[in-house]
C-alpha cells in the first residue's frame, strides 16, 4: 500500500489549525509538508510527536502518525518510540519553551545520547498559549505579561546550547523563508542522528504583528568558508548580536547514533547465538 | 530442628552479605526454603553489614522473628543494627576472640573464634555448616563457585579457610541441628530480579529506568538481559524521561516498562495520566520505600497505595496489582502486560523493599503465566479508522505506526472517538466513560485476590503486600481451628469488591493489617466496602521494620482473648501498632 510519491496536498489533514493569522507556524507547517513530500516519507512510516503549546497543535494538521503529548515531554516519548521502531521517521516538535524551559533536560541527553530524531523548534521568544510571558528565548530586557519592569533575565541561543550538549547537526531556519526552511528540514531528517533545527518563527501577537518584516531583513546564510565539522567554527554563529539572524547548517558531525551502540550492545552481549530461553536466565538464579 | 536462622554482622570487607549469600545458594541447591535479607549501614562502601538467612524444611512466608546463630565479626558494626537483629534467647553466637560482647547478650551461648584474615567470612560459613546440619559439600562447592573466576591462589585460600572453619567446629558442641530431607533444588530471586524476569517473560522489550533504592535491581537486571533479547534498556536522565520513553515505545508497539519508587513514581504522575487519556500501555514497577520526601530509601513501607490509585490530575483511570512475596512479584507483573496491553492502560505494580530486595527460594515451574497481547487494527477496522471508537468493552483497536491507513493523532489533550482534540462537555463525558468502562471488564477478568485461614472465619484479616507473608505464619502458628481468615486483594485497583464484601459481612469480627502510619489501606477500602459498624479495628504502624510473625500473632491472640470476654456492644476500639 504504497502512495509515494506525495505532494506537499497529501500531507494536509482537514484540522484547520488554531493559530493567529500570520503565525510563523504557517510557514513551519507548510515546510514540514515540503520536506515530507521531497523526502517521500511513506505517512504511515513517519511519526510527529510533540509537547505542548501553539506549535505543539503541529501534529494534528500532518498525515502522519502524531502524538501530541505533554509539555516539555516531546523527547522522552520520540526517543521511546525511535528506539522501539527504527524503521519510523521520528520529528520532534515544539516551542522555546516547551523545549528549553520545561522539557530543558531532556534537551540536553536527547542531544548527547544522539538518538536518531530530527528536532524542531519553533522559537517565538515568548509564550504564546498561554498569552504573552517571558521564555528562555525572550531577550534581556523586554517587556512581556510577566516581565513587566523588563526582563531580568539573559536569554539563551538554543543552537549554542545543542551544539555544547553533543548534537550531531545542529541548523537554523527563518520560517519566512519556506523554501530555505524546507531544505534544512530535510538534511535534518534524513541525518543519521540528532539533528536540531532551531527555527525562528514570529509570534505576530505577543511579539508584534510587524515581527515578520522586521526579520527578514536581517536572515543571512552561514558564510561560504564556514567548516559545518567544526565546533569552534560553529559557535562564531550563536548568541548573535540583534541585528543578525544567520541561518543553514552550523555544525554537523556525524557519529554513532544511540540506535548504532544498541544494537552494538547487543552483539556483544549475546553475539550471533539465538536470544536466551527462558531456561538460560533462570540458571543465573540456580 | 526444622529450622534455622543464621545472620552474619561485620564491616564492609568481612564479607557478612557474601556468607549470607553462600549459605542462602547452597541450602537452596540442597532443596531447602530459603529466605535472605540484607542490612547496611549509609556509608556507600566499608560501613558495616549484616546479612539474615533463615532457612526450613517447610515452605516458609517471611523473615524469621528472631536470630538463632549468630556471627559477629564486629561487636561494634553490630550495635547498629541493634533495633533490628532480635537475638533469641537461647541463641548461639560466634564472634571475634577477643572483642568483648555487649552485657545484654552475655547471657547467650557465646563461642570465641580466631577468624583469620580475608576469608573469615568462610572460616564462619564452614563453621556453621558443621554445626548447625546445613549441607556440607553444598556449601564448599558453593564457595569454590564463588571465586571460580579469581586466580587459583584466590580459591585455594579460601578453600583453606573452609577447611579452618570445619575444624574450628571439631571442639564446639551445639544442641541445634536442622534435619531436613534433600529434595529437588530451589532457585533463589529477589523480588526485583523476579518481577524484571517476568516482564522478559510477558514480551517486554524496552525498559527505560532511573536509578533509585530500592528498585535498581530491576534496571540493573534488564542491562544484562534485555539486549540478548534483542531489546533495548534506556537509563534516562530522570523519572519523566523514564516513563515518557516507555509510553513513546508502547505507541510504537513494543511492550514497555519502567521501574521505580516513591520519589519517582510522584515525578511520574502528570505521564499517568498521558497513558491513561492516550490510552497507550505502560507498565510500572513500583518499590515502596518509607516516605514521603527522601524518607527511608533502604526500608519497607506500604504508604504509596493511596499515590498509586489516585496519582495524576484529572479523572484518571489505571490498574494497581499488589504482590505479596517473590513469586507473586513475577505473576504480577506479567498480569500487569497482560492488562495494561489487553485494556490499553497504565498498570502500576505495587510492591515494597521487603519483598524486593530479599532473596526467596521459589521453582522455576511457578514462574509459568499465560501471555496477552494487545488488540491492533486490522484492515475492517482501518476502513474507516476510529483510533478511540466507543466499544462495549471501552478497548479500542491500535493502530501501530508502519500500519498503512492507521494514522491517527494521540494526545494528551481530551479528543474524540478519531483522536481529534475536543473541549466539549459531551465529548469529554463520553470519553471518560469509555475509559472507566475498561475497569468494568478488568475487575470482572481479574478479581484477583488471596484467601487463607479458616474457611467460615469469625475474626477476619484484610492485608495487602508484605504483610500477607507475617500473617500467613501467624495464623499456621495460632492453628487452623482458631476461626481467623484472611482476604489479601492482589488487585488494589479495580478492588474485587464482591468478593471482598461478602468476606467482610461474613466476618463477625474485621482487623485490617498495614504498614501505613496514616492507614491508607483502611481508608482506601472503605471507598469501595461496608464495614461492620463496631467491629473493624486496624492494626497500623510506620515501615522502617517489617511486620514480623510475632508481632500480628499476638496481635490476633489479644482479640480472640478479648472476643471471648467482652460485651457485645462494646464501642468502636481502633488499636495502633506499637513497634516492638
Amino acid at each position: 500500500m504504497t502512495h509515494a510519491p506525495y505532494t506537499a496536498q497529501d500531507y494536509k489533514t482537514d484540522l484547520k489549525p488554531v493559530w493567529c493569522p500570520g503565525c510563523g507556524d504557517f510557514a513551519v507547517l507548510n515546510s514540514v509538508y515540503r520536506a515530507l513530500a521531497d523526502l517521500k516519507c511513506e505517512p504511515h512510516d513517519t511519526v510527529i510527536v510533540s509537547g505542548i503549546g501553539c506549535s505543539s497543535r503541529l501534529p494534528g494538521y500532518v498525515e502522519t502518525y502524531g502524538f501530541n503529548s505533554l509539555h516539555g515531554r516531546a523527547l522522552p516519548i520520540a526517543t521511546g518510540a525511535k528506539l522501539a521502531a527504527p524503521n519510523l521517521h521520528v520529528i520532534a516538535v515544539g516551542g522555546d519553551g516547551d523545549g528549553l524551559a520545561i522539557g530543558g533536560n531532556h534537551f540536553m541527553h536527547a542531544a548527547r545520547r544522539n538518538v536518531d530524531i530530527a528536532y524542531f523548534i519553533m522559537d517565538n521568544e515568548i509564550y504564546g498559549l498561554t498569552k504573552g510571558q517571558a521564555a528562555p528565548t525572550t531577550p534581556h530586557g523586554d517587556k512581556t505579561k510577566s516581565t513587566t519592569y523588563g526582563n531580568p533575565e539573559i536569554s539563551i541561543d538554543p543552537c549554542a546550547q545543542a551544539i555544547s550538549f553533543g548534537a550531531s547537526w545542529v541548523g537554523r531556519a527563518f520560517a519566512g523563508d519556506v523554501k530555505g526552511t524546507t531544505e534544512l528540514m530535510k538534511e535534518a531528517i534524513t541525518h543519521h542522528g540528532f539533528a536540531f533545527l532551531n527555527i525562528i518563527s514570529p509570534c505576530v501577537t505577543w511579539r508584534g504583528d510587524d515581527q515578520m518584516k522586521l526579520l527578514r531583513p536581517l536572515v543571512r546564510p552561514v558564510s561560504l568558508d564556514h567548516d559545518r565539522t567544526d565546533r569552534e567554527s560553529a559557535m562564531r554563529f550563536v548568541n548573535e548580536p540583534a541585528d543578525r539572524l544567520t541561518v543553514g547548517v552550523l555544525y554537523s558531525a556525524p557519529r554513532a547514533s544511540l540506535l548504532d551502540e544498541i544494537i552494538d550492545i547487543r552483539e556483544r552481549a549475546s553475539g550471533v547465538s539465538m536470544p536466551p530461553g527462558r531456561g538460560e536466565i533462570l540458571q543465573a538464579f540456580a | 530442628m526444622n529450622e534455622l536462622t543464621f545472620a552474619f554482622v561485620g564491616a564492609g570487607g568481612d564479607g557478612a552479605v557474601a556468607a549470607g549469600d553462600i549459605i542462602a545458594g547452597a541450602c537452596a541447591r540442597e532443596g531447602l526454603h530459603v529466605i535472605k535479607t540484607e542490612a547496611y549501614g549509609p556509608q556507600i562502601r566499608g560501613g558495616e553489614s549484616s546479612a539474615v538467612v533463615r532457612v526450613s524444611s517447610a515452605p516458609i512466608h517471611a523473615q524469621a522473628d528472631c536470630v538463632d546463630v549468630l556471627v559477629v565479626f564486629s561487636w561494634a558494626d553490630f550495635a547498629r543494627f541493634e533495633n533490628e537483629l532480635v537475638v533469641a534467647p537461647d541463641a548461639v553466637i560466634f564472634c571475634e576472640a577477643g572483642d568483648e560482647p555487649p552485657a545484654e547478650l552475655s547471657n547467650r551461648t557465646i563461642h570465641p573464634i580466631t577468624f583469620k584474615g580475608a576469608a573469615k567470612n568462610v572460616t564462619a560459613i564452614a563453621l556453621l555448616a558443621s554445626l548447625f546440619g546445613l549441607p556440607l559439600e553444598a556449601t564448599r562447592d558453593a564457595v569454590a563457585a564463588r571465586f571460580a573466576k579469581k586466580k587459583q591462589a584466590v580459591i585455594d585460600a579460601n578453600l583453606a579457610a573452609f577447611d579452618l572453619g570445619i575444624a574450628e567446629g571439631e571442639t564446639i558442641e551445639v544442641t541445634k541441628k536442622l534435619t531436613y530431607e534433600r529434595s529437588a533444588p530451589h532457585l533463589i530471586m529477589s523480588g526485583n530480579e523476579a518481577s524484571a524476569f517476568g516482564a522478559i517473560h510477558a514480551g517486554c522489550r524496552f525498559f527505560a529506568g532511573y536509578p533509585i533504592t530500592p528498585s535498581t535491581e530491576i534496571l540493573q537486571f534488564l542491562a544484562v538481559w534485555l539486549p540478548k533479547m534483542r531489546g533495548t534498556t534506556l537509563q534516562t536522565e530522570d523519572e519523566l524521561a523514564a516513563i515518557g520513553a516507555v509510553i513513546g515505545a508502547s505507541f510504537a508497539g513494543v511492550k514497555s516498562m519502567t521501574a521505580t519508587s516513591g520519589p519517582g513514581l510522584s515525578l511520574m504522575a502528570e505521564m499517568l495520566g498521558l497513558a491513561s487519556i492516550a490510552e497507550i500501555p505502560a507498565v510500572i514497577v513500583n518499590v515502596q520505600r518509607g516516605g514521603p520526601s527522601t524518607g527511608i530509601p533502604t526500608k519497607s513501607e506500604q504508604s504509596d497505595l493511596l499515590h498509586s490509585v489516585f496519582a495524576s490530575h484529572g479523572d484518571t483511570p489505571r490498574v494497581v496489582i499488589a504482590c505479596s512475596d517473590v513469586e507473586e512479584s513475577f505473576h504480577a507483573t506479567v498480569d500487569a502486560f497482560n492488562i495494561s496491553e489487553e485494556f490499553q492502560i497504565p498498570v502500576i505494580v505495587l510492591t515494597d523493599q521487603s519483598i524486593a530486595q530479599r532473596r526467596e527460594t521459589i521453582d522455576a515451574g511457578a514462574l509459568e503465566h499465560v501471555v496477552r497481547d494487545r488488540a491492533t487494527a486490522t484492515p475492517p477496522a482501518l476502513a474507516d479508522y476510529h483510533r478511540y471508537l466507543d466499544t462495549d468493552s471501552g478497548v479500542s483497536p491500535m493502530a501501530l505506526p508502519s500500519t498503512p491507513g492507521g494514522m491517527y493523532q494521540t494526545n494528551g489533550l481530551e479528543h474524540d472517538t478519531q483522536g481529534r482534540p475536543s473541549a466539549t462537555f459531551v465529548v469529554h463525558e463520553q470519553m471518560n466513560a469509555k475509559r472507566y468502562r475498561k475497569l468494568d471488564g478488568i475487575a470482572e477478568r481479574y478479581p484477583l485476590y488471596r484467601r487463607f485461614g479458616s474457611a467460615s472465619p469469625r475474626l477476619g484479616v484484610i492485608c495487602w503486600g508484605s504483610t500477607v507473608g507475617p500473617l500467613r505464619e501467624a495464623i499456621e502458628r495460632i492453628g487452623d481451628d482458631s476461626g481467623i481468615g484472611v482476604f489479601a486483594p492482589q488487585m488494589i485497583m479495580p478492588l474485587p469488591q464482591a468478593p471482598l464484601q461478602e468476606f467482610i459481612d461474613s466476618c463477625d469480627e474485621i482487623l485490617i493489617v498495614e504498614l501505613s502510619y496514616s492507614a491508607q489501606f483502611e481508608r482506601y477500602l472503605r471507598g469501595f466496602v461496608d464495614f461492620p459498624r463496631k467491629r473493624t479495628s486496624v492494626y497500623k504502624r510506620s515501615g522502617g521494620k517489617s511486620l514480623t510473625a510475632a508481632e500480628i500473632e499476638s496481635e490476633l491472640r489479644r482479640l480472640l482473648v478479648r472476643n471471648e470476654t467482652r460485651r457485645p456492644d462494646s464501642p468502636v476500639r481502633r488499636f495502633e501498632g506499637v513497634m516492638s
